[in-house]
């Protein structure tokens, strides 16, 4: 009998320890694994919070309201997107299925915040009132006329456009089409998805081309800072840069310029100049140039993220590549932000600023919580270097490849781009055109491409004037 | 007014009285250990066996009681509360205790029997006050 | 003498006064819920406390000697159910309220009728024979729901014979070991439990069978005091567990997603994620009833309803239940401490057992501690067999321990 007694006791002491083990692993649970399970996509319960606070408006820089949110019951909300297509990539979406994209994204903390709190102390000082949550609403830099501009001017065409402030780095406008219908993601995700176009990729930051002739601005400015003697410098061109029995460059066309200046050069567009130069300069001085200006590397900004540029390492002697790669072609890709933040730094004296894509939060009220201020990421090139590349550029649009960017009453700057991407089983170049206006007191910089629109003097150029034009007309 | 948020307090009186409840009960569980064995309840009425007919034996007498607290233990053997030295009595013959208030006599399995108003008992039963018990020569009254 | 009574008494009567207590807060706070008010709450918390008042009663008036503590310990965590379950689903609380009130009738029945349980211990035979057929019914005309196939469905009534069976293999176990002499007498009931447990396995009820094999490793433990055979067991199952790992789909598939629940987080593993959505939403202190969201958990009456009481009154409460089993479970056992004969003292831990170690695997199971098995919260869960179950065996733990006084 005694020996049941104290296995009893035994036991209990055993089944103690297991109901302890058992407190002590919820303990563990609450504190470490809970935390970081919470928040995860399948707890609806994230979603019904989030819910509870009426999501906040997105303006544009006029206070036009580009988002609208209505509660449809105590669970789900219905965001509008006033514009529908027209900002589908720049703002994003925010579905629950489908998650968050773009902007709705990136400042989707403050689009839900609400200083109004589920606690005792709350519901005591309001007087058991329920409160009505609302998020702060953001105040962007975009201008939705340049946006409807050159979504408009942009047609049918694949491609992307993006407008900078480049005294700001205040985004104006980012569009990439083709685009989608935020407003009915449920109904049309399986036809946007099998899309073989990929609507849902925002060109404008994601897209990475190769730049082409555009990219000669890196290559110009390159050889003001590392050759001697380059304003000086001229070329016999021949048409034709040969390598070896194999290889070689050509113009376009075949075009030859015969003896053409370091200026003539750039505003003319010789492939053979521009390769001569890239072989001068050798793939690590070009390439030091480039990742000045973030390729190969993040880019500072705000309210986007900015796809990495990239620039090859070439080895000595594949001549072939570092000529192709003075031209922007090669293994050469940059994304259409890149470019513009390129033409903006040169229209900003060497300054490169940062991009940013929203210039205030406020509440519901109108009171402004927090103002975002232009931030500068650093002098890339030195404000003489600027001034030489601004004259060339006012004169590729002047006298050059680019004289359909040219506006009667404004001086348009910029540079020409036919990027050959027969990598991909095409024919037809893309059409770039990257600048900025006015030559004086640069207001506007701006990147345009034009997938397989051919020359890039004639299709990005013509765009690009539309779009300055009404970015200028405010 | 939105009563529904006044979950909020509730929750913690919630907790709260559940957690007065374990401590009342953590409480109440410790006085028993410390108690042990003596935790057994007393009940309010008193029993005994009053000795009508001692038998054989010199050990009672007539008219004696003897009070029921726990266990009475009957029998030949000298470790019983009640010995009996009558060799009609088995060593362990039979047992009287308290159950549930009540007194309850049971029948050890004697091998002669433990008599119970007149009648042989098998296995156990309530006693009633009057009630008549008789062992051998022996015999007690429930009182 | 009367000192001591009436002190017992006042405990009790202090506990009593302190449920009912939270019982009606507990309501009233549902009543708040809904606008203007919720009156079938109010209903329900006076109901409640009626029923647990009588049978108190009739307890104590008739039964004194026994141990009032398990009943009030079993109406606590009674209580604590209603209530979730009435905040989760009207119509199914009623239903509890009701099994509430047949198990509780149950539990009185068992201790008027059942005579002195010594008198059982004969019969060990007939125990076996009830037990072969209750866990082998559903081999043959069983019906499998949520994954186990051990339900059994006559028309519109549908009830779990292992449940039942449960309370014959401990009888059976506790008459069969109280006879314990060496090695050899160990054999028999070791070839049931495998039986029994193998029965389990089939019928996909791994919940059961880990309650089986805990109650009987106890039993074992408390009869021959040998360590070595506990051991012996566990090896066992450890060597059993791996061959049915092995060969069993279903096993694997349980040990899978318990390891990593987010591999399949909308279809297998789907309970055991939303489960633990629930726990961590909870914190301390909970949601506060009616706040949370336990709606999105699957089965949030039953097996899952720690979860759903943990997310809106948080992990104290959790905390607490755990703390109010372990009491039960130690009035049980001392049930078996105070025991006269070898099979009321086994049957009383064993019944202890059975109780404690469920409690243990399914809030193992919630918590993703060890994989989820499909069994219910004694007295807590909805469940009218489970409940029943639960009372009769309380009952019969209620006669041995007035027995040992």
């Amino acid at each position: 009998m005694d020996d049941i007694t104290k296995n009893i006791k035994r036991v209990l002491i055993v089944f103690l320890i297991c109901f302890v083990g058992l407190v002590s692993y919820i303990t563990y649970f609450e504190m470490v694994v809970g935390p970081k399970i919470v928040n995860n996509a399948a707890n609806k319960r994230v979603w019904v919070k989030r819910n509870e606070v009426l999501r906040g408006t997105i303006y544009d820089r006029n206070m036009q309201a580009l988002t609208k949110s209505s509660k449809i019951d105590s669970t789900t909300q219905k965001r509008e997107y006033t514009a529908g297509a027209m900002f589908a990539h720049v703002l994003g979406y925010v579905d629950i299925k489908y998650g968050l994209t773009g902007l709705e994204k990136k400042y989707d903390e403050q689009l839900i915040y609400s200083s109004v709190q589920d606690t005792v102390m709350s519901y005591i000082k309001s007087g058991g009132k329920t409160q009505a949550k609302l998020g702060n609403n953001l105040k962007t830099t975009l201008d939705y006329n340049v946006q409807k501009k050159a979504y408009d001017l942009l047609g049918d065409n694949k491609g992307a456009v993006v407008v900078l402030n480049p005294k700001t780095g205040e985004i104006l406008a980012i569009v990439s089409k083709p685009s989608f219908d935020p407003n009915n993601l449920e109904a049309n995700w399986a036809s946007i998805n099998s899309n073989k176009n990929m609507p849902l990729i925002n060109r404008a930051t994601a897209g990475l081309y190769p730049p082409g002739s555009t990219f000669k601005t890196i290559t110009a400015i390159s050889a003001i800072e590392n050759v001697s003697g380059i304003m000086d410098r001229t070329f016999n061109d021949t048409g034709k840069l040969v390598f070896n029995s194999k290889e070689s460059l050509s113009n376009f066309n075949g075009e030859v310029l015969g003896n053409i200046t370091f200026k003539q050069a750039y505003v003319h567009s010789s492939n053979f100049a521009f390769g001569t130069l890239g072989l001068d300069l050798g793939n690590s001085k070009l390439k030091e140039t480039a990742e000045k200006f973030f390729f190969n590397s993040d880019t500072p900004a705000d309210g986007i993220t900015i796809e990495n540029s990239k620039f090859p390492t070439l080895k000595s002697y594949e001549k072939g590549n570092i000529a192709q790669s003075a031209i922007g072609q090669s293994s050469v890709l940059a994304s259409p932000m890149e470019m513009a933040l390129i033409s903006a730094t040169i229209a900003n004296d060497g300054v490169m600023m940062k991009p940013y894509l929203v210039s205030e939060v406020m509440k519901n009220s109108g009171e402004k919580v927090k103002t975002i201020e232009p931030q500068s990421i650093k002098q890339v090139i030195s404000a003489n270097t600027s001034k030489i590349m601004k004259d060339f550029m006012r004169t590729v649009v002047a006298e050059g490849t680019g004289t359909n960017a040219a506006l009667s009453d404004i001086n348009v700057c910029g540079k020409t781009g036919t990027a050959d991407h027969s990598y991909d089983g095409s024919n037809t170049p893309h059409s770039w055109f990257i600048g900025f206006a006015p030559y004086d007191n640069p207001q506007v910089a701006i990147a345009v491409i034009v997938e397989d629109g051919g020359q890039g003097g004639i299709a990005a150029a013509k765009i690009a004037a539309g779009v300055i034009q009404t970015a200028l007309n405010k | 007014m939105d009563f529904s948020k006044l979950s909020l307090i509730f929750k913690v009186v919630i907790i709260a009285i559940i957690y007065i409840i374990i401590f009342t009960a953590l409480k109440i569980m410790y006085k028993d250990i410390k108690g042990g064995s003596k935790g057994r309840k007393e009940s309010i009425r008193s029993f005994g066996l009053e000795i009508i007919e001692p038998g054989n034996n010199q050990s009672l007498r007539k008219g004696g009681v003897i009070p029921i607290k726990d266990v009475i233990t009957i029998g030949r053997k000298s470790d019983n509360v009640v010995v009996l030295n009558d060799p009609y009595a088995s060593s362990y013959h039979a047992k009287v205790y308290i159950k549930n208030g009540e007194c309850v006599l049971e029948d050890l399995e004697s091998t002669n029997g433990t008599i119970l108003n007149g009648e042989r008992l098998l296995g156990k039963e309530y006693l009633t006050s009057g009630d008549e018990i008789a062992i051998g020569s022996v015999s007690f009254k429930f009182i | 003498m009367v000192v001591n009574v009436l002190r017992a008494d006042r405990d009790e009567r202090k506990l009593l006064r302190y449920t009912y207590l939270l019982c009606i807060v507990c309501f009233v706070n549902l009543a708040v819920l809904k606008q203007p008010f919720d009156k079938g709450a109010l209903v329900m918390s006076v109901v409640t406390c009626l029923l647990i008042g009588y049978s108190y009663f009739v307890i104590r008036r008739f039964f004194s000697d026994g141990d009032k503590y398990i009943f009030i310990f079993s109406s606590i965590l009674s209580v604590i159910g209603i209530v979730m379950i009435y905040r989760l689903d009207m119509a199914v609380s009623i239903k509890q309220v009701i099994w509430f009130a047949v198990s509780v009738t149950g539990f009185i029945l068992t201790v008027v009728i059942v005579p002195d349980l010594k008198r059982f211990s004969k019969y060990k035979y007939i125990f076996l024979i009830f037990t072969i057929i209750f866990m082998g019914m559903c081999m043959v005309i069983g019906t499998e729901v949520y994954g186990a196939k051990n339900w059994v469905i006559i028309g519109k009534f549908s009830f779990q014979p292992s449940e039942f069976g449960k309370l014959f293999f401990i009888a059976y176990l506790a008459s069969s070991l109280k006879d314990y002499k060496d090695f050899k007498s160990l054999i028999e009931p070791a070839v049931v439990v495998m039986i029994c447990l193998g029965f389990m396995v089939l019928q996909k009820d791994l919940g059961s069978a880990l309650i089986f094999f805990g109650i009987s490793v106890t039993m074992l433990y408390i009869c021959t005091s040998k360590l070595k055979y506990v051991m012996a067991c566990i090896g066992m199952f450890a060597v059993g567990a791996a061959i049915s790992y092995q060969i069993f789909d279903h096993v694997r598939l349980r040990f899978l997603i318990w390891r990593n629940p987010w591999s399949d987080v909308n279809d297998k593993g789907h309970q055991i994620v939303q489960s633990m959505f629930s726990l961590a939403s909870g914190g301390l202190t909970g949601t506060g009833l009616g706040l949370g969201h336990p709606e999105y958990v699957p089965v949030n009456t039953s097996d899952f309803i720690f979860a759903a009481l943990c997310e809106e009154l948080g992990i104290l409460i959790g905390f607490a239940i755990i703390i109010l089993y372990f009491l039960l479970f130690y009035r049980c056992m001392r049930a078996a401490f105070y025991g006269e004969d070898k099979f009321s003292r086994l049957l009383a831990v064993g019944f202890s057992t059975m109780i404690a170690c469920q409690v243990l695997v399914i809030i193992g199971g919630v918590t993703n501690m060890i994989p989820l098995t499909g069994i219910t919260m004694p007295l807590v869960s909805y469940g009218g067999s489970s409940m029943l179950i639960t009372f009769l065996a309380l009952g019969i733990i209620q006669k041995i321990s007035e027995e040992g006084r």
